[in-house]
């Protein structure tokens, strides 16, 4: 395997669209209930409260991390220079009960704990159009 | 006591491997083979078949017809993983019970090692359904999932990796009094932590070992299994809980098995100190941590003490995985846990039989999914 693999890419359904839309446009943005004001991740249909409908509303990227792993082991194509790498999931601010998962980007390993704030950042994501949500910690 | 109470009478499996060079197909066919000449059974009586797989391996009607049976009145194959072990013998014992079935084969196939491997890949990926969110961030494998658990178990119970190792070091002593485990060898402490990382929290050692192979049991009415050749096995009962993909549980300090566990002892009028041994499903060490604390061997935080005070062996409380596990037998998802029960509950366990076997508990499953079943030795 010599070739330079590219990390998966997503391949939305039709719910899922919207979320991976508003990413490629730059904003982070979860779905809402306009009928009873859950968030909501992943992307259904409608919600799974009270079977309204949904709308994507930008959130602050504020969060915590509520829990993470350091990679060791390569299990997707296109990590391999980035090992150890660490993934989190974050619980944003808004929502604190959903867990979104992304890369802890700009620390060192060490110092990715739970309960530490991060903002996340939309950026490019090699191979392809889409753009994903990564996480940096921030002071609290 | 009832006629038609579901009992396991046979068992059966091929040899645990690294490279089967076999297909699903002859592995099955022949641990089907084997559990039905373990009971005595004519293989005509068999007229259900139930397993599950996860896309890489034999579907029950061509095992069906690879045995010489013309059909099943009952095939089911459920699209799922080792959090359906015990629901998947629930259906069978219920098949057997509402009278739907006489006979009813329970096998899981697979070539873990040799063939469709977890966490491998050979080139670019697009990546649809529950996973695209975690994929695009090189996440996207169960190890992955279950050491987020593990991650967020340890910072509110004070779990520590070397409670992990002693979980890893226990199950592989175990092992070395089972010829049919592929990792016989002990392990110490030392070793264990220098075992390399493959996702932190997880080490090499905490992870199951991925294997070849096929396990079968047979389950059949009490009044058939009165003239059959092995002491019955009676299920008691069974209880599944189920959520969706592992990053959508809420709080990953409660393992399904928080939910599973008190209708099982409730509904039975059992408890964990009623228990001879445990099968509890090991994908990982930290699973059977989080399983034993939710179903009540020990308090939240205490399987660690647990083991390191030998509760969980010979001469403790209850034994926890006799023959190795997954850690250490061989990853057959979960169904071997079963073929264990059944054999130390007739007693033919051998040297490492677990004294007066009467009663044990198997689960099946991890994080948001997972099952707990008892069996009785009738």
């Amino acid at each position: 395997m010599t070739a330079k693999l590219n990390p998966p890419q997503p391949e939305p359904s039709l719910d899922s669209l919207p979320y991976w839309e508003s990413l490629k446009a730059g904003v982070f943005a979860l779905q809402r209930c306009t009928a009873c004001r859950e968030w909501q991740f992943p992307p259904l249909d409608t919600c799974r409260h009270c079977a309204g409908s949904l709308s994507l509303q930008t959130v602050s990227g504020r969060g915590t991390i509520y829990t993470f792993i350091i990679n060791h082991r390569p299990s997707a194509p296109g990590f391999d220079e980035l090992l150890p790498y660490p993934v989190a999931l974050v619980a944003p601010e808004e929502a604190p009960h959903l867990h979104i998962p992304g890369r802890i980007v700009g620390a060192a390993n060490e110092d990715i704990a739970i309960g530490r704030s991060v903002m996340a950042e939309v950026v490019d994501h090699p191979g392809g159009e889409w753009k994903v949500p990564v996480f940096r910690i921030i002071a609290t | 006591m009832a006629a038609n109470d579901p009992m396991v009478v046979g068992i059966g499996r091929s040899p645990y491997s690294r490279n089967s060079g076999r297909t699903t197909a002859s592995l099955a066919v022949e641990a089907c083979r084997s559990a039905i000449a373990d009971a005595g059974m004519d293989l005509s009586e068999v007229d259900g078949i139930v397993e599950f797989n996860v896309g890489d391996s034999v579907g029950s009607l061509n095992v069906a017809y690879a045995l010489g049976l013309p059909g099943l009145r009952m095939p089911v194959d459920i699209q799922n993983g080792g959090n359906v072990v015990t629901l998947a013998v629930a259906l069978a014992c219920m098949a057997v019970q509402s009278g739907k079935c006489k006979s009813v084969l329970v096998y899981r196939s697979l070539n873990s090692r040799s063939g469709q491997r977890i966490g491998t890949y050979t080139g670019n990926l697009n990546i649809g359904g529950d996973d695209q969110y975690g994929a695009p961030h090189g996440y996207m494998a169960p190890g992955q999932w279950f050491a987020m658990y593990c991650r967020r178990y340890m910072h509110e119970f004070g779990t520590t990796y070397e409670d992990l190792g002693r979980i890893a070091i226990t199950t592989r002593a175990h092992a070395g009094k089972n010829e049919a485990a592929i990792m016989r060898e002990p392990i110490t402490m030392e070793q264990y932590l220098a075992s390399r990382w493959i996702y932190d929290p997880f080490r090499l050692f905490d992870c199951a070992l991925e294997a070849d192979g096929a396990c079968a049991i047979l389950v059949t009415s009490r009044a058939r299994a009165r003239n059959l050749q092995q002491v019955p096995v009676q299920m008691l009962d069974e209880e599944t809980f189920m959520g969706r993909h592992p990053d959508s549980w809420e709080d990953m300090g409660h393992l399904f098995s928080a939910r599973a566990a008190p209708p099982l002892w409730e509904r039975t009028g059992l408890k964990p100190a009623d228990m001879d041994f445990a099968c509890i499903y090991d994908c990982f060490t930290f699973t059977t941590i989080g399983v034993i604390e939710d179903y009540g061997f020990c308090e939240k935080g205490g399987a660690g003490e647990y083991y390191a005070s030998g509760k969980a062996t010979y001469g403790g409380d209850c034994v926890i995985n006799p023959h190795g596990g997954l850690l250490s037998e061989a990853y057959i998802h979960g169904m071997n846990h079963h073929f264990e029960a059944v054999l130390q509950l007739r007693h033919q366990a051998g040297e490492r039989q677990v004294k007066d076997a009467k009663v044990a508990l198997v689960t099946a499953g991890t994080g948001p999914f997972g099952g707990g079943l008892i069996y009785a030795r009738a």
